[in-house]
Parts: C-alpha cells; sequence; structure tokens
C-alpha cells in the first residue's frame, strides 16, 4: 500500500498528481467502452425502443439531448471543483482541469441547444420557445462563453489561471438562481398557446428508460474520455514548454 | 479600521466624480435615450407601453451601467492608481466595498432621473405605497447589479477587450436580477398580486446577500499579480 | 423522421469534428516532442556519455 497517502496532508497535496495518474491509466479503458456503449445505443435506438405514442420517431432525438444537457451540468460541476482547488493549492493541473471541463464543456452545451431546437421543431411547430429549461440552457452556454473568452482575450501580464477561476466559481454558483428566476418567469405568466407535451420524466416505459440510462453512461463515457485526452495535451505542452526553456537555457550557456 | 478605508475609497471616488460630473450625467442621457428608442422598436398603444415600462427602465439602466463600470474602474488604471491602492494596508475586500459603494451610489443617483424620465415616457402612473415599493426594488437590484458589475470590470480590467467583455459577462449573470426588477415592476404597474412583487423582490435580496458576499471575497484574486 | 435523423447526424458530425481537432492537436504536439528531443540531443554537452537532462 505503498500509494495510500500517509496523512491528510500528504493526500491534499498530491490529489491531483493522483486524479492525473488515475485519469491516465483509465483513458484506454474509457475510450474503448465509451465506443462499445455507443454501438449499443445505436443499435437500442434505431432498431429497439418502441416509438412513442403521439410524438413518433422526433422523439428519440430524447436519448441525444437529456445526456448532452446532464454531461452540461456534469462539466460545469468539474468547472467549479477544479476552480476552488485552483485557487486554494495553485498547482497548474487544477487549472488544466477546469480549462478542459469547460471547452468540452461548451460543446456539449452547444449540442444539447441544437438538438432541443432539432426536437422543437417538429413538435412545437418552432425552433425556439421560451421554455424555462431551454432559456437556462442558452443563459448558461453564454456563461460558458464568457468564461472562454476571458482566457482568449487575457492580457499577457495577467494571472489567467486565477482570473478564470474566479469567473468559473460565480459562474456555477449562479446557475440554480437563474434556473429559478427563468422558472417563475415562465410559469407566472400565462402560456402562449402552443402544444406543449412535457419531456417524458416519471411515467417512462421501461424501455425507453433503459435506452435513456444506455445513452446516459455512453455520452458521460465519450465526455470523460475527450476531457482526459484534452487534459493530457495540455500538460504535455505544458512539459514541452519547460523543455524548451532548457534547452534556450542550455544554448545560452 | 476596515470601515474608514472603505470611506475613504468611496469619498475619493464620489469627490472625483462631483469635481466633473461626466460620467453619470452622459448615462442618464444615455440611458433615457435607450428607453427612448424602445419604443420605436415597435408601434405601442398605451397599454403596451405600460407592460413593456419597467422593462425597458431595467434593459437602459443595464446598458448605461455596462458602461459606467468600465470606466469607474479605468479610472484606476490610469496613472497605476490601482498599484497606489494595492500597497496600502487595506484588505482587498475593504477595497472591493468601497467601489462598490461607490458604483451603487452613482447607479441610484442615475436612477433618480431615469425612473421619473422612463414612467412619464411610458404613460405609468405610479401612487404613493406603489412608489416606495418601486423605490425599495430598485435599491435591492442595483446593490446585486454593481456587485457584479464592479467585479467584472476588474476582470475584464485584465484582457485586451475589457469594454467588449464586459457586458458579455456581466449580462448573462445579471439574468436573475433583470427578471427580478421587471417581472416585480411589472407587477406593481399591472396591480398584479402583491405576492408576486414581494417574491421577486426576495430573489433581488437573496442575490446581493450571496452574490455581494462572494464578490467581496474574491476580489484579491481578480486584482492581485 | 427526417428531424431525428438530422439530429442524430449533427450530433455525430459535431462530435467527429471536435476528435478530428483533438487529434490534429495530438499530430503537432507529437512533431514538436521530436523536435525537442532531437535538439536535446544535439545540444548534449558531450554526446558520447549521452544525454543528461
Amino acid at each position: 500500500m505503498s500509494w495510500w497517502p500517509r496523512s491528510w496532508r500528504q493526500f491534499w497535496s498530491t490529489l491531483d498528481g493522483r486524479t492525473y495518474h488515475l485519469m491516465l491509466s483509465a483513458r484506454p479503458w474509457i475510450g474503448w467502452l465509451a465506443v462499445g456503449s455507443m454501438i449499443v445505443v445505436f443499435g437500442l435506438v434505431f432498431w429497439w425502443v418502441p416509438l412513442e405514442a403521439i410524438q413518433g420517431y422526433p422523439q428519440k432525438i430524447f436519448y441525444i439531448h437529456v445526456p448532452s444537457a446532464w454531461v452540461m451540468y456534469a462539466a460545469f460541476g468539474v468547472v467549479f471543483v477544479a476552480s476552488i482547488l485552483y485557487l486554494w493549492k495553485r498547482t497548474s493541473l487544477w487549472d488544466i482541469f477546469a480549462r478542459c471541463a469547460a471547452e468540452v464543456g461548451f460543446l456539449f452545451t452547444t449540442l444539447a441547444l441544437a438538438t432541443g431546437m432539432l426536437w422543437g421543431k417538429p413538435i412545437w411547430g418552432t425552433y425556439w420557445t421560451w421554455d424555462a429549461r431551454l432559456t437556462s440552457t442558452l443563459i448558461l452556454w453564454f456563461i460558458y462563453g464568457g468564461y472562454l473568452l476571458v482566457r482568449a482575450f487575457a492580457r499577457p501580464d495577467a494571472d489567467v489561471a486565477r482570473l478564470a477561476a474566479v469567473v468559473g466559481i460565480i459562474g456555477f454558483l449562479d446557475v440554480p438562481i437563474i434556473h429559478l428566476s427563468v422558472l417563475w418567469w415562465r410559469t407566472l405568466h400565462p402560456q402562449p398557446v402552443v402544444m406543449i407535451i412535457d419531456d417524458p420524466g416519471g411515467g417512462l416505459p421501461a424501455s425507453m428508460l433503459i435506452t435513456l440510462l444506455a445513452s446516459l453512461l455512453a455520452v458521460s463515457l465519450v465526455f470523460a474520455w475527450l476531457w482526459i485526452q484534452r487534459v493530457w495535451q495540455e500538460r504535455t505542452a505544458e512539459n514541452l514548454a519547460l523543455l524548451e526553456i532548457l534547452l534556450e537555457r542550455r544554448r545560452a550557456r | 479600521m476596515a470601515w474608514r478605508a472603505a470611506g475613504a475609497i468611496l469619498a475619493k471616488d464620489l469627490r472625483i466624480e462631483l469635481r466633473r460630473v461626466e460620467t453619470v450625467a452622459t448615462m442618464v442621457v444615455f440611458a433615457v435615450l435607450v428607453a427612448l428608442i424602445f419604443v420605436f422598436a415597435g408601434d405601442p398603444t398605451p397599454a403596451d407601453l405600460r407592460r413593456l415600462g419597467p422593462g425597458a427602465l431595467w434593459v437602459s439602466l443595464l446598458f448605461a451601467g455596462a458602461l459606467g463600470f468600465g470606466r469607474w474602474f479605468a479610472a484606476e488604471e490610469r496613472n497605476q492608481a490601482l498599484q497606489g491602492l494595492l500597497v496600502s494596508p487595506v484588505d482587498r475586500a475593504v477595497l472591493f466595498a468601497g467601489k462598490w459603494a461607490g458604483a451603487t451610489i452613482f447607479l441610484l443617483a442615475l436612477e433618480c432621473a431615469l425612473v421619473p424620465a422612463t414612467l412619464t415616457l411610458y404613460q405609468i402612473e405610479l401612487r404613493g405605497e406603489d412608489l416606495s415599493r418601486l423605490a425599495l426594488l430598485l435599491v435591492a437590484v442595483t446593490l446585486g447589479y454593481s456587485a457584479l458589475g464592479t467585479f467584472f470590470a476588474a476582470v475584464a480590467a485584465r484582457t485586451t477587450a475589457a469594454e467588449l467583455l464586459l457586458p458579455i459577462l456581466l449580462f448573462p449573470l445579471s439574468v436573475p436580477l433583470i427578471l427580478a426588477g421587471a417581472e416585480g415592476g411589472q407587477a406593481l404597474v399591472e396591480g398584479g398580486p402583491v405576492g408576486d412583487y414581494w417574491r421577486w423582490l426576495s430573489l433581488a435580496v437573496a442575490f446581493d446577500v450571496i452574490f455581494g458576499t462572494v464578490c467581496t471575497l474574491a476580489f484579491e484574486h481578480v486584482i492581485e499579480e | 423522421m427526417t428531424w431525428y435523423l438530422t439530429a442524430y447526424a449533427m450530433f455525430w458530425a459535431v462530435l467527429f469534428g471536435y476528435l478530428m481537432g483533438i487529434s490534429s492537436r495530438q499530430q503537432k504536439l507529437v512533431e514538436r516532442a521530436e523536435e525537442l528531443t532531437r535538439r536535446l540531443a544535439a545540444s548534449a554537452p558531450d554526446a558520447e556519455k549521452g544525454m543528461r537532462s
């Protein structure tokens, strides 16, 4: 048990490195599992799961829309936790974790919005409605975008990692309040008369539930793999930059 | 000690602003202009105006605020005034409290002109009790908005596209405040149930408490190098 | 039917596009690493003793 930390202090001080190594050793497993489960989901969605009685085919968008939205929240959670740990520990790995989660999370937020719109058109008759969930997803997309823009436009002399960490923390804390306010805004108003079909949630038949759970797992695995791969790339780029400095010094000597 | 330091920063900001009334005065003109242009967006009847009024008020306040926060913070960057503040033996939280109080007072001063102008333009008449409720709502929303505004002006100042990035960061995060202001205000104008108004007011107050605290605590990470 | 196929096609296209982006980044990283290794080997104080980095 030599890898077991001897004290809490040691545990905390090496948590980023441990997490990183765990991620790297799990990377091939996650990759193959992601590919395999995606193939299974493919089969389930296209051949196995029965059509929903009222909506028909468009309802199948559900199986990629909901997982995208779930990954969007999960990624924002990772940004939040990693940002807090970065401000506390100040090791660049935490910053890399947050940065890569935000990048991949932004991708999935975009996918959640796009699939939501493509679902809305045949069912609601319009690409966009000011539905509470759709609206707060759009706002979340802007917050993610702002976070990435701060990173992209930071002045060379600024401490980007610290700045972005603070933006990530405040953005995350705002999400539940935004959601609540948008929910009140929509429910206090009389709704315009469009055909509104609630997402099937509680009374989901077993076959649909199984398909949903499988695709939640598959999309989460895809997210995890993309995130780990990006983290590895950023870490490697950092090491290469260090190596380059070393070389410059050696040449100067 | 901390209170005196925050007070000194606030007094300095007020003195600068009073000497040349440029920013707040320009912002009043700008904000009223936004409220005016809002009317041109449609062909509103008096009933439409009453419905749009509170929303237009908050939109113009939001735009004017976003301009103001950037300018007030940029004033600290000139002649390395910020470095002077940073080397003084003052807690960063106190520094933020001073700047926050200043921004709130500027915005409230702006509202003193903007609110009567908007209410007149949108043909809205409010009586005694409703007027004081609107004032309460204004204070609650302004406190939260200026906390976020001061904070993100400091964040944006660390980037190369400050004046562009500030609204992009600020507006999405202020959505609960905009909704609280617009919906709470509309409950007053339309004479809706008072419960709606209190609900939105309490949301704004909760927002103030949460983000007032978080921004104050996190400010040190934004201004220090 | 078309809506759902469009949504799935788009979902896969976007993920695949991102994956291509990742792999081109990977390519660049590998090239840079190889170049740096070569320079490191060339700049070693005495090549006979091998690298002492």
